[in-house]
C-alpha cells in the first residue's frame, strides 16, 4: 500500500505574457535532483499522481480526497504551562486556566484597510500531528462605513488587463485570488459573517446568496463584477487570508484604512481510517 | 539544479528538544550542520562556547581558559588546545552531536571556530603570532574532535568534512574609520587555513560573511571582501573558500525597531553585489557554492512601556504559543520563589488569541498582542495649507512613513480687523515691463487664512512688483535726444479698520531671491517701515508666497493705506496684500496628521468580550533626527528637469545648462542702463559714465542637469559636469554672510577633480576643498595654492557617490569627506583668512561626475527635527503630549521660526546632560513613543502635529497599556520565498538556517530529501 504520507509536492511559478493567448503548455519533468532510491539504495519509481496550474506564487493547501475518513481533533490550551514559578502572581485575579478536550480554535482579528491574516491551523499538543485543511469561520465587524468588502485567499495573480480596475495593474482589485468573497458597501458595527462549516454569510440580520451572483451594485450606483463567492479553508500550517475594505475617495474604491475587527473560528482535523 | 535547494544550519540548540526532535524528523534533509561550538580569543586561545556562561560580556575569554576555576569549584575549567584536554567531550551536548553524526551519517560537519567583536578581530589582525598560535590551535582542536569521545575506538573522519570560519566584527566606532587592509589580513588568514589545515586533512573551508551591498557597504563590514572571496585561490589553484554563507539575517534584531530579520529590499541588494562577485566571469567561489541565510526565530518588542521596548528573541513556537493565548505580558520580581524559579508578575490583562499578519514585502508573520487599534502612516488624514498637505508620504528601506520635510508656515491669526488683497491703486497701471508689474505666483494657489482656530481660504490673489526710478531716452520720432527720468511704481493697498487703534499689521509677501527681498511701505502717507528678510539665513526665502510679520502700528477707524514704493524696494519684490489683526503667531513648524482610531474588545476564550482595558497606551513608531546646520539652499537638481503644461501636466526633459537660471547664474559683464541721464551713443539707453557696467553671476562652464539612470525615478537628477579637458564652478548667484556648512554629494565616473569652493567673492578666488580621483590626493586649495594634501582613501573609487562637507566657522575651517564624521587631513582644523559666507558652490577640473545634492547652510542656526505632539480628546478631557523635545536649559527656541539660537559647529554641547552625565542621543533607527490615556469603547481623533520637521512618523498603536507587543518571525512561507529567491534567481547553493529548533517546521516540507528518510542505525 503506497502511503499517503510519503507523497510530496513540488512547485515552480513561471510568468507568461498577457499579449498572446496560451495555445498549450507542454510539461517536462526531470527528475533530477530527486531522490529515487530507498533506504535499501534499490532504484523505485517516481510516481507522479497529478500537475496543477493554479495562478498565483504560493502554494495553497490540499484538500484530502473525499472518501478518507476524517477524524477530529480536540485540544488542550494550558495557560499554566508558561508559568515560570509556583510563586508567579498574576495581577487582577487573571489567573491560568487549563482548558481541555476543546473543539475549536478562535483567534481575534483587529486590522485597518487590506490586511493579510495568519490562522495558526496547527496541533501543538503533538507537534507533528498530520493536521488536515479546516472550513473557517469569518466574523467581521467593520469600524467605519465602507463601500466594498473582499475577503480572500492570498494565493492570486493579477487579472487580465481588461479586466484591471481603473485600468490600473497596480491597484489591489485588479489581482483576483483562488477563492473571493466580496460584498457591497455596508455600515459601522453591522458584523460580516462568512462561515465556512455552516456554508452561510450574512451582513446584519440579513442572509447573502451565494452561487448566481456575478455582480453587486456600489453606493455610487456602479456595477461591480465579483468572482464567485466561496467559503474558505485553512490548510496546516499558518494560513493565510485577505482582508480587504475600500472606500471611494476621488471617485475610485481605494484602501483608505477602513478599521475592523473580529473572529477567525475552526476545529481541525487528522486522517482517520483510510479506506484503500 | 543538481545540489541546489540545500540546507546548512547549527548546532548552536543541540540537545534542546525541538532541535534533536528536528534531527530525527527532518535530518535527510540536512545538507550541512556547522558544529558551532568553538570559540576564539584574540591571541588565538581556542575555548568550548559551552564553557562561557551566557551572561559573560567582558573582552577576554581568558577566565574560562583551562587552568582558571571561573566557576569557583576547586576544578579548572574547560578548554582546548594542544594538551588535548577532552573532559567537555563528556558534556550531553557533544554527546548530542556526535549521535547526530552517526545518525545521518551524510550531513556534512563542519567545526566552526568564532570569533566575535573588533577588539578581539583588530588584535589578531594586527598581530601575526596570535595568528600563528591560532592556525596551530585549529590544527590541534580539529585532530582533537576527530577521534570519538562517546564512541570510542571511532573516529570522526567520516563526518567531519570541513571548517568554518566565523570572523564578525563590526568597525563603527570612529577610531577604525581610517584602517584599511583588513580585509586582505583575513583573506590571508582564510588561505592559510585552507592550506595549513584544510588541505593536508581533505577537509572544505567554509565561511560566514556579513551581508555586504557592495564594496565595502556597509563599510564597518569592510573586510569582509566579497571580491576577495571570490577571487583568491588556495595552494591548488582552487578558490580558498569551498561554500560561502552569507549572514542575510538580523537586519532587524532585539535592539532595532521591529521589522524583518531578513526584509526583501535588503535581501535583494546583497544578492545583486553577491551575483555581482561570485557570478563574475572568472570568479574561482560561484554562485552555485554560496548559501544565503535565513533566521528560523523571530523578535518580541514591547510597545506599552518605555522600558519593556527591547526586544526578546521567540523561537516559532512561542510565537504559536503566544497566538493561542498561553502568554500575556509579564515581567520578573527578581525574587526566587519556593521551586527556586524566579517568580514573574503576569500583567492584569486576559490570556487572549490572535491571528498574526503577514508582512507582505518579507512574508514574515507579525502578532500584535494586545493591539486595540493601529494605523499605517498612510491611513493618517494630512492638514492642508495653501492646497498643499502639510506631510506627505514617503518610503525608506521598504518602511512607509509620513513626514515634513522642511517647516511650513501653519500662521494662526486672532481676531483679523481689516484685509486686502487687491491694491485700491497702482501707479502707474501695471504693464509687463513698466514700473508696475503683476505677478501670479499663487493666482491658482488657495491661501489658507486660520484665524481664531477656523480655516478659510482667499484664491486668486495676484502680485505686485514696483521698480525703482530710471532713466530713459526720450524720444522724438524713433530716436533718443536726451534723457527723461521716469519716477519710481507705487502701489496702494486700503484697509478699512472699523476701530482705531493698534495692531499687528501681516504681510502676505515673496522674496523671489536675494536681490529681490525688500519692500519699503508707508503707511497713511506718513509713517516707513521696510518689509525685508533679517539676514541670509532668513527661512522664508523663495517662498512663492509667506506671511510677514510687520510688527504692531497705528490704524485710524476707516481706511488707512499701505503705499509700496519702488524707490524704497528691491526691484522685483512681490507684494499680495495686508491683514491687520489683534495677534499673529507664525506656527513655522512641521504638519499634522489626524487618525479617527475605534477600540472595541477582544473575545476571551470562552466566547464573551473581555472588557477595553482601564488604560491604552497611544503608541507612535517615529524616527526623529539630529538639529542640523539651518539650511538657506538646498537643491537636488530635479526641478529644473519638470516642465509643467497649463493643465498642470508634469514631463521631464534634461536642462542644457543650469547657468542660464538666474540661482546659478553665469558670471557676466552687462551694460548698465537707466543709472544715470546720459544717453548711450547708439541713443537707445541712458547710464551713468562712472559705473557704465555690472556684474552678474559667479558660475562658470556647462552644467547640465539630467536624469540619474540608478532607479529610473524621473524626479531623481543631476548636476553633470562632463568636460574632462577642462574645469568650471556651479556658483550660486550670491555672497553669503553668515558662518557656511557646504555639502556636496557627487559620484565621479572618470577620474579627475571635483570640490567645494567657498569663501571668496568671486567665481574664480577662495578656497576649494577638492577631491582629486586622478591623482588620489584630498587637498584644501587657495586660490589655487595648496594648504594642505592627503591621500584620498582607497575604498572610495571611482563610481561610488560619496559627499564633502565643509565648515567654515569665525574664521575656522573644518573638512570632512564621505559620510563619515572623522574630520579630514587627520582632524586638522584651520584658520582661514576669512571669517565667514563668500560666494560657494561646486568645484570640477577634468572630470566626468554626477552631483547630486548641494546643500548650503549656516552654523549660526540649527534646525531641530526632534519633537512632535500627540493630541486627542475622550470624554471632555483633552489629553496632550510632546515628546523628543531634548531639554537645553541655557539656549533658546526662536519663538517665530523654530530654530534653535546656537552658532557653532557641535550642536551637542547645547545639550543637558543626563543624570548619568551622558548627553543625550537621537537613534538613527525607529522609536517608540508612549502617551497613556484612559481606556475607551469607541472613537477619538488622534492628532499627531510635528513640532518640527523631518519626523518621520510610520505607525500608531493604541494598545494595553498593562502590556502590549509587536512580534516579527519567519515561517515556512518566509524560507520557502528567500530559498526560491536565492536559488531561482541568483543561482546560490541553498539556505543557510541560524538555527535548527527554533523554526516553523513546516519549512522543512518545502525543500528536497539529501537522502531518503531512514530509521536509526542500531545502537544509535
Amino acid at each position: 500500500m503506497l502511503d499517503p504520507k510519503k507523497w510530496r509536492r513540488f512547485s515552480g511559478t513561471f510568468s507568461f505574457s498577457h499579449d498572446e493567448p496560451i495555445d498549450f503548455v507542454r510539461v517536462e519533468i526531470v527528475a533530477d535532483d530527486a531522490v529515487i532510491r530507498n533506504e535499501n539504495n534499490e532504484d523505485v519509481p517516481l510516481y507522479i499522481t497529478d500537475i496543477h496550474f493554479q495562478a498565483g506564487k504560493q502554494l495553497t493547501g490540499w484538500v484530502p480526497e473525499t472518501r478518507e475518513f476524517l477524524r477530529k481533533l480536540y485540544h488542550t490550551n494550558d495557560e499554566t504551562k508558561t508559568r515560570v514559578s509556583v510563586d508567579d502572581i498574576y495581577n487582577g485575579g487573571k489567573t491560568p486556566v487549563k482548558r481541555t478536550n476543546l473543539e475549536f480554535r478562535e483567534y481575534n482579528i483587529a486590522g485597518r484597510g487590506i490586511e493579510v491574516f495568519t490562522l495558526p491551523n496547527w496541533y501543538p499538543d503533538d507537534w507533528y500531528v498530520q493536521v488536515l485543511p479546516t472550513g473557517v469561520d469569518f466574523e467581521i465587524i467593520p469600524k467605519d462605513d465602507y463601500d466594498l468588502f473582499r475577503l480572500c485567499t492570498n494565493d492570486g495573480s493579477l487579472k487580465d488587463p481588461e479586466h484591471y480596475y481603473n485600468n490600473d495593474p497596480d491597484h489591489p482589485l485588479s489581482m483576483t485570488y483562488t477563492r473571493e468573497f466580496t460584498i457591497g458597501g455596508g455600515s459601522a458595527g453591522v458584523p460580516i459573517k462568512i462561515l465556512s462549516r455552516s456554508g452561510k454569510a450574512y451582513v446584519g440580520s440579513t442572509r447573502l446568496p451565494i452561487g448566481g451572483v456575478n455582480s453587486i451594485t456600489l453606493s455610487d450606483g456602479s456595477n461591480f463584477p465579483i468572482k464567485r463567492r466561496s467559503f474558505f479553508l485553512a490548510q496546516k500550517g499558518a494560513s493565510r487570508f485577505r482582508i480587504e475594505f475600500y472606500k471611494f475617495k476621488n471617485g475610485i474604491l481605494q484602501d483608505t484604512g477602513i478599521g475592523y475587527y473580529g473572529t477567525a473560528k475552526f476545529n481541525q482535523w487528522t486522517f482517520g481510517r483510510s479506506r484503500f | 539544479m543538481s545540489g541546489q535547494r540545500r540546507l546548512l544550519t547549527w548546532t548552536l540548540n543541540a540537545g534542546s528538544q525541538a532541535y534533536e526532535e528536528d534531527l530525527e524528523k527532518y535530518g535527510h534533509k540536512i545538507y550541512a550542520l556547522g558544529v558551532h561550538e568553538f570559540q576564539v580569543e584574540y591571541d588565538g586561545e581556542i575555548y568550548v562556547r559551552r564553557a562561557i556562561p551566557s551572561f559573560y560580556d567582558g573582552d577576554n575569554y581568558g577566565t574560562y581558559r583551562w587552568g582558571a576555576d571561573a566557576d569557583g569549584d576547586g576544578l579548572p575549567d574547560h578548554f582546548i588546545d594542544n594538551a588535548k584536554t577532552r573532559s567537555w567531550m563528556s558534556w550531553s551536548f557533544w554527546r548530542s552531536i556526535e549521535r547526530g553524526m552517526r545518525r545521518w551519517s551524510h550531513i556534512r560537519h563542519y567545526i566552526s571556530f568564532i570569533l566575535f567583536g573588533a577588539t578581539r578581530v583588530t588584535r589578531m589582525f594586527d598581530n601575526p603570532a596570535y595568528q600563528d598560535n591560532f592556525i596551530e590551535n585549529v590544527k590541534a582542536v580539529i585532530d582533537n574532535v576527530m577521534n570519538s569521545y562517546n564512541y570510542p575506538g571511532e573516529s570522526n573522519a567520516p563526518y567531519i568534512k570541513g571548517i568554518e570560519i566565523d570572523f564578525e566584527a563590526s568597525f563603527s566606532d570612529s577610531q577604525y574609520d581610517y584602517r584599511t587592509g583588513d580585509n586582505i589580513t583575513y583573506m590571508n588568514i582564510l588561505k592559510r587555513i585552507k592550506n595549513e589545515v584544510c588541505i593536508p586533512r581533505g577537509l572544505a573551508l567554509q565561511v560566514n560573511a556579513y551581508a555586504m551591498w557592495g564594496k565595502n557597504t556597509p563599510f564597518y563590514y569592510r573586510f569582509h571582501d566579497y571580491e576577495l572571496f571570490a577571487n583568491t585561490t588556495d595552494s591548488q589553484g582552487n578558490a580558498v573558500i569551498d561554500e560561502l554563507q552569507i549572514m542575510t539575517y538580523d537586519f532587524s534584531w532585539n535592539g532595532s525597531s521591529p521589522g524583518a530579520s531578513t526584509p526583501l529590499w535588503w535581501f535583494k541588494e546583497v544578492s545583486d553585489w553577491a551575483k555581482q562577485c561570485f557570478g563574475a566571469p572568472g570568479a574561482k567561489l560561484t554562485m552555485d557554492r554560496v548559501f544565503f541565510g535565513a533566521a528560523g526565530y523571530g523578535h518580541r518588542w514591547g510597545i506599552y512601556d518605555y522600558n519593556r521596548l527591547y526586544g526578546s528573541t521567540i523561537t516559532y513556537r512561542n510565537f504559536i504559543d503566544w497566538q493561542n493565548g498561553l502568554y500575556k505580558h509579564n515581567h520578573s520580581t527578581e525574587q526566587i520563589g519556593s521551586d527556586g524559579n524566579t517568580i514573574y508578575e503576569w500583567h492584569n490583562q486576559e490570556f487572549l488569541c490572535f491571528a498574526g499578519i503577514e508582512d507582505q514585502e518579507s512574508k514574515n508573520q507579525i502578532l500584535q498582542q494586545h493591539v486595540y487599534d493601529y494605523f499605517k502612516a498612510r491611513y493618517g488624514v494630512v492638514s492642508e495649507v495653501n492646497g498643499s498637505p502639510t506631510a506627505r508620504l514617503s518610503t525608506y528601506n521598504g518602511q512607509e512613513y509620513i513626514t515634513t520635510y522642511s517647516r511650513i508656515q501653519r500662521s494662526e491669526f486672532t481676531n483679523i480687523v481689516a484685509e486686502s488683497f487687491a491694491p485700491s491703486s497702482t501707479d502707474p497701471a501695471p504693464s509687463p515691463s513698466g514700473q508696475v508689474r503683476t505677478y501670479n505666483g499663487i493666482i491658482n494657489t488657495p491661501i489658507t487664512i486660520k484665524e481664531n482656530g477656523v480655516v478659510s481660504t482667499r484664491s486668486g490673489i495676484i502680485g505686485y512688483q514696483t521698480y525703482g526710478k530710471k532713466w530713459i531716452p526720450k524720444t522724438e520720432q524713433g530716436v533718443g535726444t536726451y534723457c527723461d527720468l521716469v519716477p519710481s511704481g507705487k502701489v496702494t493697498y486700503t484697509l478699512n479698520v472699523p476701530s482705531a487703534g493698534s495692531y499687528r499689521l501681516i504681510a502676505l509677501v515673496s522674496f523671489i531671491w536675494y536681490n529681490q527681498a525688500k519692500l519699503g511701505c508707508i503707511l497713511n502717507g506718513s509713517h516707513s517701515f521696510t518689509i525685508q528678510p533679517f539676514a541670509d539665513y532668513y527661512p522664508l526665502m523663495f517662498k512663492a508666497s509667506h506671511w510677514y510679520d510687520c510688527g504692531v502700528k497705528q490704524f485710524q477707524a476707516g481706511a488707512n493705506t499701505i503705499t509700496i514704493d519702488g524707490d524704497l524696494s528691491d526691484d522685483g519684490t512681490v507684494i499680495y496684500g495686508f491683514i491687520v489683526c489683534e495677534d499673529f503667531k507664525n506656527n513655522f513648524s512641521g504638519g499634522e496628521v489626524t487618525f479617527k482610531s475605534t477600540v472595541k474588545p477582544f473575545k476571551k476564550k470562552d466566547g464573551t468580550y473581555a472588557s477595553v482595558p482601564a488604560t491604552l497606551a497611544i503608541t507612535s513608531k517615529a524616527l526623529r533626527q539630529d538639529p542640523i546646520p539651518l539650511i538657506m539652499w538646498e537643491d537636488r537638481f530635479a526641478q529644473y528637469r519638470r516642465v509643467v503644461d497649463e493643465q498642470g501636466n508634469v514631463t521631464y526633459q534634461d536642462l542644457p545648462d543650469l547657468t542660464t537660471s538666474s540661482y546659478y547664474a553665469k558670471y557676466e559683464v552687462r551694460t548698465a542702463k537707466g543709472n544715470g541721464d546720459t544717453l548711450s551713443a547708439d541713443k537707445t539707453y541712458c547710464y551713468d559714465p562712472a559705473n557704465p557696467t555690472y556684474e552678474i553671476g559667479y558660475s562658470w562652464g556647462v552644467w547640465a542637469v539630467k536624469q540619474d539612470p540608478y532607479n529610473g525615478n524621473p524626479d531623481d537628477a543631476y548636476a553633470y559636469w562632463g568636460d574632462l579637458n577642462s574645469g568650471g564652478r556651479l556658483l550660486v548667484n550670491y555672497e553669503f554672510r553668515s558662518n557656511l556648512c557646504v555639502e556636496i554629494e557627487f559620484r565621479v565616473t572618470q577620474a579627475g577633480a571635483v570640490g567645494i569652493q567657498f569663501g571668496g567673492s568671486s567665481g574664480t578666488d577662495g578656497y576649494v576643498f577638492v577631491a582629486d580621483y586622478k591623482a588620489r590626493k584630498l587637498r584644501l586649495t587657495l586660490n589655487d595654492v595648496v594648504i594642505q594634501e592627503q591621500d584620498l582613501p582607497a575604498s572610495y573609487g571611482v563610481g561610488d557617490r560619496t559627499k564633502l562637507k565643509v565648515i567654515l566657522h569665525n574664521g575656522k575651517g573644518y573638512f570632512y569627506f564621505g559620510y563619515s564624521d572623522v574630520k579630514a587631513f587627520g582632524g586638522q582644523i584651520f584658520d582661514l583668512s576669512r571669517g565667514s559666507g563668500g560666494v560657494t558652490g561646486i568645484y570640477a577640473n577634468k572630470v566626468e561626475a554626477r552631483f547630486y545634492v548641494l546643500r548650503i547652510s549656516t552654523t549660526d542656526k540649527w534646525d531641530l527635527m526632534e519633537k512632535f505632539t500627540v493630541e486627542t480628546k475622550i470624554g471632555g478631557q483633552t489629553y496632550r503630549k510632546t515628546f523628543g523635545a531634548i531639554s537645553r536649559s541655557g539656549y533658546t527656541i526662536d519663538p517665530n521660526f523654530g530654530y534653535l539660537n546656537f552658532s557653532g559647529i557641535d550642536e551637542t554641547v547645547t545639550r543637558d546632560p543626563l543624570p548619568d552625565g551622558k548627553k543625550p542621543e537621537i537613534s538613527l533607527d525607529y522609536e517608540f513613543f508612549i502617551t497613556e490615556v484612559p481606556g475607551f469603547d469607541g472613537s477619538a481623533d488622534i492628532k499627531v502635529i510635528f513640532d518640527d520637521p523631518g519626523i518621520w512618523y510610520a505607525y500608531l498603536y493604541v494598545c494595553d497599556k498593562e502590556g502590549a507587543s509587536v512580534t516579527w518571525c519567519g515561517d515556512s512561507y518566509s524560507f520557502l520565498d528567500t530559498m526560491n529567491r536565492a536559488v531561482n534567481e541568483y543561482g546560490a547553493k541553498g539556505i543557510g538556517l541560524w538555527t535548527m529548533g527554533q523554526e516553523d517546521p513546516r519549512l522543512f516540507e518545502t525543500i528536497p530529501d539529501v537522502v531518503p528518510y531512514h530509521e536509526a542505525p542500531p545502537g544509535i
